[in-house]
C-alpha cells in the first residue's frame, strides 16, 4: 500500500524564517558548531606506529595503547594490548620521527607498564593466558641518522619473573630509589613487589588491596616512594615501603552521591613538583586533586559528559591535561588549572598532519621533557598521539 | 543518441534534497532512498519505481515505521545511505538508516558535537526488513547506536550484514537471524563508501589510506591485506577509499571507482592469490588543475552497474572544458560505457535535467527488463534518471545477477 503524502505538511528550514536575521554569525558561522568540536587550542599531532612511508604500522587489533613510559633520554615507550602486545619505542626528538616496534611479547596480549629504568633498561610487566610476568629489554640506542645505513634491532625481552601464572598484572610502577617494581594483579588485586637489582627476580606478596576485586587497576607512586590505588567505594590505600604495609584508609575519591559502590580510581597522574595525586573516579567521571602530606581529596568536577577519564598527565607548567571518554565514546581533550581553577573541554582530538585523522579513544598519557603531552590512543587502529599546548600570550604592559 | 535518460523528481517529498541509495529490490524492481539531509525534522522515504504506471510509488516511512519521528528533538532518520541489501531467497529488502539531518528547526548535526547528548544525538542507525511481497517492515533493530550506516552488504548464505559506521568508521557484523550485532573495532577516519563480498563470503572495504581491509567469515577476522587502491602520482594514498563497486556477471572480478578527486577506474580478483591482485585503469575525470582542491560533488564517479548486454556502465562528472578546474556549474552527468573486455569507454548517454546539477549519481540500479536507474545527489526536490535499455528477448529476469550491497 502506498503512502499518500499528498496532504503532508512539511517543514521549513529556519533560514527561511522572516523572524530571524541571517546575516548573523549566529547562522553563518559553521567554525562556532562544526570546528570547535575539535581541538581548539595547540596542536595535535598523530604518529602512526611505524616508520612513515617505510615501515607497516604495528598490526590492527594489536596496537591499542594502553601504558607509557620515558626514559632519561627522551625516548618515549609504549606497551600495547589486542591479539598480542607489542612494546614500540617512539622517537620523536633529533632528526628522528620513527615509531620502531620492539616486537611481540611471546604470548602476552597487554603490556600494561613500560617502566624506563636510570640506565635504559626498560622493564615490562605483561598479561596473557600465562598469566602476568615481568620482563627486560636492553636500552634502545638512538639511530645516528634514520635509515641511512645505521639500522635498528629487536633484540627480544628476557623475562625475569613469572609473578602470577593464574591472573595477570592490572598495573606496576617502577622505583628508581629502591630498585624495586611494586603491583597488583588484574583479578585479586594482590600486591607485589620485586626488587631488580639482583639477577635472580624474587616476588613477594603483600595480601590483597581489596576484599571483593573492585580495586582500581591503576597505581600511582607518590614523591614519597609510597604506592596509592583504590579499593571497594573507591576508598583509597597506600602501601608504604619503609615498612612494606598495605593500609586501608577512610578517604574516597568523589562521585556522585550514593555511587560510591562504581566507584574506583581509572588514572592517576602526579604532579612531581607539589607532590599532588590526580585522578579520576569511574563511577561518574569525577577529576579529584588528592594531597598524601595532608590526606586530603578535592573533587574538581567533570570535564565532560563521559563517566571515563583513563588518561591524565600533568603538564610542565603545573597543568593536567586528560582524556575524557571510554570505549564507545567520542573522546574529549581537557586541560585542568590549579592556579585558576578553571576546567576546559579542548575539543575532540583531530591530527591535521599528514593524513588527517581523528582520536577517540584514549588510555594513557605522558608528558614529554618539553612539556609536549604523549597520548596513546587505545582503539583497533592507534597513533601516539603528540600534543603541544598552546603557549599563552603574553598581556601588554 | 537512442538511449535518452529521463528525470524522475521525487515530487511527493517536494523537501528531498538528495537520493543516496538506489538499489535492484528481491523482485527485480528499483528501489530508491528518498532522502533529506539539509532540512531538520524529515524522514527518509523508501519508494520504488512502479514499471506499469512509470511513476513512484512511496512505500515506507522510517522514522515511522522505527518508531523515532521526526519531531523528536534528536537528528533524524533522514536518509538511506549505501545500505540496500537485496535478499534473493525470502524476497527481504534490507535497509539501514544513516544520519546527518538535523532535528526538526536546527540548522545543523555534528555527531562530534552531540554525541553524548540524549535529546539531541541521533539515536542510531535502524536496520530494517523489509518485505518487497507484501510491502511492509517486518521487524527493524537498531545496528549502530548513536552512529549512521554509511553502507552495507549482505552475505545472504550466512545470515549476515556487514556494516561501516559514522562517523567512528567501525566494522559491525550483523546476525540475521538472532539479531544481534558485533562490533569489530575501527578502521580509520575516512568511511569507505562500501562494502563487498566476494563468492567465498568475505568483505572488503578500506581504510583511509586505500588499503583493503577484508573481513573473513571462516576466520572471523578483521585484516588489512597488502592490497591497494589506486591514485595519481602526485595523490598521497589518503582518502583513496572504496566509492562504488559492482561484481562482473561472472562474479569473479570487481570494478569500481575511488572517491576522492581524480578518482581512478579499477578491476580487483579477489579470488587470485592470498591478497587478490588490483587493476588500476586510470583517473575518470577529465584533465584538471591539480592545485586546485576540487571536492568530491563536482569531480564525482559513481552509478556502477552492469547492463543485460555485458557492458559496464558507471556515470561522472563532465564540467565545462572552459574550466580548468571541476565545477558543479554546467556540468553534465555522463553514462559511460565500458567494455570489460578491453576496457575502452565511450559516452553512451548525458544525464540532464534543465535547473538542477546532474552529474552526482551515487548509486546505480537494473530492473527485471534490463533498463537502467540513477540515483541523483542535489536540488530539490531530488530524482532519479531512468535509463531505457534494449529488451529484445522480452524478458523479464534481467536484473540477475542481484547485487547484494548498497
Amino acid at each position: 500500500m502506498a503512502l499518500d503524502l499528498s496532504n503532508k505538511q512539511w517543514p521549513v528550514h529556519p533560514s527561511k524564517n522572516p523572524e530571524f536575521d541571517l546575516s548573523s554569525s549566529h547562522v553563518k558561522n559553521i567554525e562556532k558548531y562544526h570546528h570547535r568540536s575539535f581541538t581548539q587550542e595547540g596542536a595535535m599531532v598523530a604518529m602512526p606506529l611505524a616508520f612513515p612511508g617505510i615501515t607497516t604500522p604495528i598490526p590492527a587489533d594489536e596496537c591499542a595503547i594502553i601504558s607509557l613510559g620515558m626514559d632519561s633520554t627522551r625516548m618515549v615507550f609504549g606497551g600495547t594490548a589486542g591479539r598480542a602486545a607489542h612494546v614500540f619505542a617512539a622517537m620523536t626528538r633529533g632528526v628522528t620521527g620513527i615509531v620502531h616496534d620492539l616486537g611481540v611479547i611471546p604470548g602476552a596480549t597487554a603490556c600494561t607498564a613500560v617502566m624506563p629504568a636510570p640506565d635504559r633498561t626498560i622493564f615490562l610487566a605483561a598479561s596473557g593466558s600465562f598469566g602476568g610476568s615481568l620482563y627486560s629489554h636492553p636500552p634502545v640506542p638512538w639511530p645516528y641518522d634514520c635509515f641511512q645505513e645505521w639500522g635498528f634491532s629487536r633484540p627480544g625481552y628476557t623475562e625475569k619473573a613469572r609473578v602470577f601464572s593464574d591472573e595477570g598484572i592490572a598495573c606496576a610502577v617502577f622505583d628508581e630509589l629502591r630498585k624495586t617494581i611494586y603491583g597488583v594483579s588484574d583479578r585479586t588485586g594482590t600486591f607485589f613487589a620485586v626488587e631488580t637489582d639482583h639477577e635472580e627476580w624474587e616476588v613477594r606478596t603483600f595480601g590483597k588491596v581489596d576484599a571483593v576485586h573492585r580495586f582500581s587497576r591503576v597505581l600511582v607512586r607518590d614523591n614519597g616512594g609510597n604506592i596509592w590505588g583504590t579499593a571497594c567505594n573507591g576508598s583509597l590505600w597506600r602501601f608504604s615501603p619503609e615498612d612494606e604495609r598495605l593500609v586501608d584508609l577512610d578517604i574516597w575519591i568523589p562521585c556522585a552521591a550514593g555511587r560510591e559502590i562504581h566507584n574506583r580510581a581509572e588514572a592517576f597522574a602526579l604532579d612531581p613538583v607539589t607532590g599532588i595525586i590526580y585522578g579520576s573516579g569511574s563511577s561518574d567521571g569525577f577529576l579529584f586533586a588528592f594531597d598524601p602530606e595532608q590526606q586530603a581529596v578535592r573533587s574538581l568536577g567533570k570535564p565532560g559528559v563521559s563517566p571515563t577519564i583513563r588518561a591524565l598527565t600533568v603538564g610542565n607548567d603545573g597543568r593536567l591535561f586528560g582524556m575524557c571518554g571510554g570505549d564507545d565514546d567520542i573522546a574529549h581533550l581537557f586541560v585542568y588549572d590549579p592556579g585558576d581553577g578553571t576546567l576546559r573541554d579542548i575539543g575532540t582530538p583531530v591530527s591535521l598532519y599528514g593524513a588527517r585523522t581523528y582520536g577517540y579513544v584514549f588510555a594513557s598519557a605522558l608528558t614529554g621533557k618539553d612539556g609536549e603531552l604523549f597520548f596513546g590512543q587505545a582503539e583497533r587502529m592507534s597513533h601516539i598521539w603528540q600534543y603541544f599546548p598552546a603557549i599563552p600570550q603574553r598581556e601588554r604592559a | 543518441m537512442p538511449h535518452t535518460p529521463k528525470f524522475y523528481p521525487f515530487s511527493d517529498v517536494p523537501v528531498s534534497d538528495s537520493c543516496w541509495s538506489l538499489s535492484t529490490g528481491p523482485d527485480g524492481r528499483i528501489y530508491i532512498a528518498v532522502c533529506s539531509e539539509g532540512l531538520g525534522g524529515v524522514s527518509v522515504y523508501i519508494a520504488r519505481y512502479n514499471d506499469e504506471l512509470d511513476r513512484l510509488d512511496y512505500l515506507v516511512d522510517a522514522s515511522k515505521e522505527t518508531n523515532d519521528p521526526p519531531d523528536s528533538g534528536r537528528a533524524t532518520q533522514c536518509k538511506i545511505h549505501y545500505c540496500f541489501c537485496p535478499s534473493r531467497h525470502d524476497g527481504i529488502l534490507y535497509a539501514a538508516t544513516h544520519l546527518s539531518g538535523p532535528a526538526l528547526g536546527d540548522f545543523l548535526y555534528s555527531p562530534w558535537a552531540d554525541w553524548n547528548d540524549p535529546r539531541k544525538a541521533f539515536r542510531g542507525s535502524a536496520l530494517m526488513a523489509f518485505d518487497t511481497k507484501t510491502d511492509t517492515v517486518l521487524w527493524w533493530d537498531t545496528i549502530a547506536p548513536r552512529e549512521g550506516a554509511r553502507c552495507m552488504a549482505l552475505d545472504e548464505e550466512r545470515g549476515k550484514l556487514y556494516c561501516i559506521t559514522y562517523p567512528r568508521d567501525h566494522f559491525v557484523v550483523y546476525d540475521i537471524t538472532t539479531r544481534s550485532r558485533r562490533d569489530l573495532g575501527r578502521i580509520g577516519a575516512i568511511n569507505s563508501q562500501i562494502v563487498f563480498t566476494d563468492r567465498k563470503g568475505r568483505a572488503y572495504t578500506s581504510s583511509d589510506m586505500g588499503q583493503l581491509v577484508r573481513y573473513d567469515p571462516d576466520r572471523d577476522r578483521l585484516e588489512e591485506i597488502p592490497a591497494y587502491l589506486p591514485c595519481e602520482p602526485y595523490q598521497s594514498r589518503w582518502h583513496s577509499v572504496f566509492y562504488d563497486a559492482v561484481a562482473s556477471p561472472e562474479g569473479d572480478c570487481i570494478y569500481g571507482v575511488t572517491w576522492r578527486e581524480h578518482m581512478h577506474l579499477f578491476r580487483y580478483w579477489p579470488e587470485e592469490g592470498e591478497f587478490g591482485r588490483m587493476e588500476d585503469f586510470g583517473p575518470v575525470t577529465q584533465e584538471r588543475d591539480h592545485s586546485y582542491p576540487a571536492d568530491t560533488f563536482s569531480d564525482h564517479a559513481g552509478g556502477l552497474v552492469f547492463g543485460a548486454d555485458g557492458m559496464l556502465y558507471f556515470v561522472h562528472s563532465r564540467w565545462p572544458e572552459k574550466s580548468s578546474f571541476p565545477t558543479p556549474e554546467g556540468a553534465v552527468g555522463v553514462v559511460c560505457q565500458v567494455n570489460p573486455q578491453t576496457m575502452e569507454k565511450k559516452d553512451f548517454a548525458y544525464l540532464k535535467e534543465e535547473g538542477r546539477p546532474s552529474q552526482y549519481v551515487s548509486r546505480a540500479g537494473r530492473d527485471r527488463f534490463g533498463n537502467l536507474y540513477f540515483g541523483h545527489v542535489g536540488g530539490t526536490p531530488s530524482g532519479m534518471f531512468r535509463l531505457p535499455m534494449d529488451n529484445p528477448s522480452g524478458r523479464s529476469d534481467l536484473h540477475e545477477p542481484l547485487r547484494t550491497w548498497g
